[in-house]
């Protein structure tokens, strides 16, 4: 069983980053102090929406037939996540500010 | 964000029958919703006629009036319509998402589905009856009797149930197909609603 991506601190809360990455063919490991891209702090679900849409070519039409929704179910989903995709962006944005300093 | 509740599982929740009754919209919008809610709406319409009731305002059930067959067919379509239009002109100013107008026709029109059980049982002998005896009291012909004041809470019960039930699917079908939520869009359907019942009680007792 595959497990999911810790995205926050168990402990604490805050957003998780990467701080090692490892090679499966040579074991070699990369240090260093990386942040997860936007999509990747999607959880595991709203990631899985992103890929049928893309998937679907785009089509919110083929997406409300593959859930078996109304087509502006799919479009305010398609839009509650552009939102949080949105906020993603501009939490990065101010920590890249804050670290930068 | 993390904590977020996730887009795949709110689409995917269970529809109950709670679901279906008052937000049928997550399921059907579109030109689904507008062929169901259009056929809606005329039944509804000639049940009424029927039951010589009329649909006069955009939340109006009324008796008492000589009514033709065509009548509360073109109230039905009036209503729906008005109150579609001012729907359009809210989601353009006011919502952030692309909105379709089949989508919210659609939806107003299944929103409006109520009615059509309202009419329906309008035409229930013991609300015609009740009909005959308020009409024979308000001719000074007679003193209200026991069944006439039980028909009269039953007529009370049905058309305020109905009314209550429609606007709840209005409100739904609004913030569905114009992704519309919050105090500011219950403000912004309040409004259409008060706007819509003045333009329709205009439009289907003066006009019509």
């Amino acid at each position: 069983m595959q497990g999911q991506l810790p995205k926050s601190c168990p402990s604490c809360g805050a957003g998780l980053r990467v701080a090692q990455l490892a090679c499966p063919a040579c074991e070699t490991l990369v240090s260093g102090n990386y942040p997860l891209p936007a999509l990747a702090r999607l959880s595991g679900d709203d990631q899985q929406f992103v890929l049928s849409f893309i998937l679907s070519s785009g089509s919110l039409k083929q997406m409300a037939k593959l859930y078996g929704v109304s087509y502006p179910t799919v479009r305010n989903r398609l839009d509650d996540l552009i939102s949080l995709l949105k906020d993603v962006k501009e939490a990065s944005k101010g920590r890249e500010e804050t670290d930068g300093e | 964000m993390e904590n977020s509740p996730s887009t795949h599982q709110k689409m995917q929740q269970e529809m109950t029958i709670g679901s279906w009754l008052f937000n049928p919209f997550i399921r059907i919008a579109g030109a689904r919703s507008l062929i169901i809610g259009l056929a809606g709406i005329v039944a509804a319409g000639l049940a009424a006629a029927g039951a010589g009731i009329r649909f006069d305002g955009l939340l109006d059930v009324h008796a008492g009036y000589e009514v033709a067959l065509w009548m509360p067919v073109v109230d039905g379509l009036v209503n729906w319509a008005v109150f579609t239009l001012l729907l359009m002109v809210v989601a353009i100013l006011f919502s952030k998402s692309a909105v379709r107008l089949i989508d919210i026709a659609g939806t107003q029109a299944m929103a409006r589905m109520p009615l059509l059980l309202v009419a329906a049982a309008c035409n229930l002998p013991l609300i015609q009856d009740t009909f005959d005896g308020i009409a024979t009291v308000l001719m000074g012909g007679d003193e209200l009797d026991r069944s006439t004041v039980t028909g009269i809470v039953a007529v009370i019960l049905v058309t305020l149930g109905g009314v209550v039930w429609m606007v709840a699917l209005m409100w739904k079908a609004f913030s569905v197909s114009c992704n519309m939520r919050g105090g500011r869009a219950i403000a912004l359907f309040i409004l259409a609603v008060l706007l819509g019942e003045a333009a329709t009680l205009y439009l289907t007792r003066v006009v019509l």
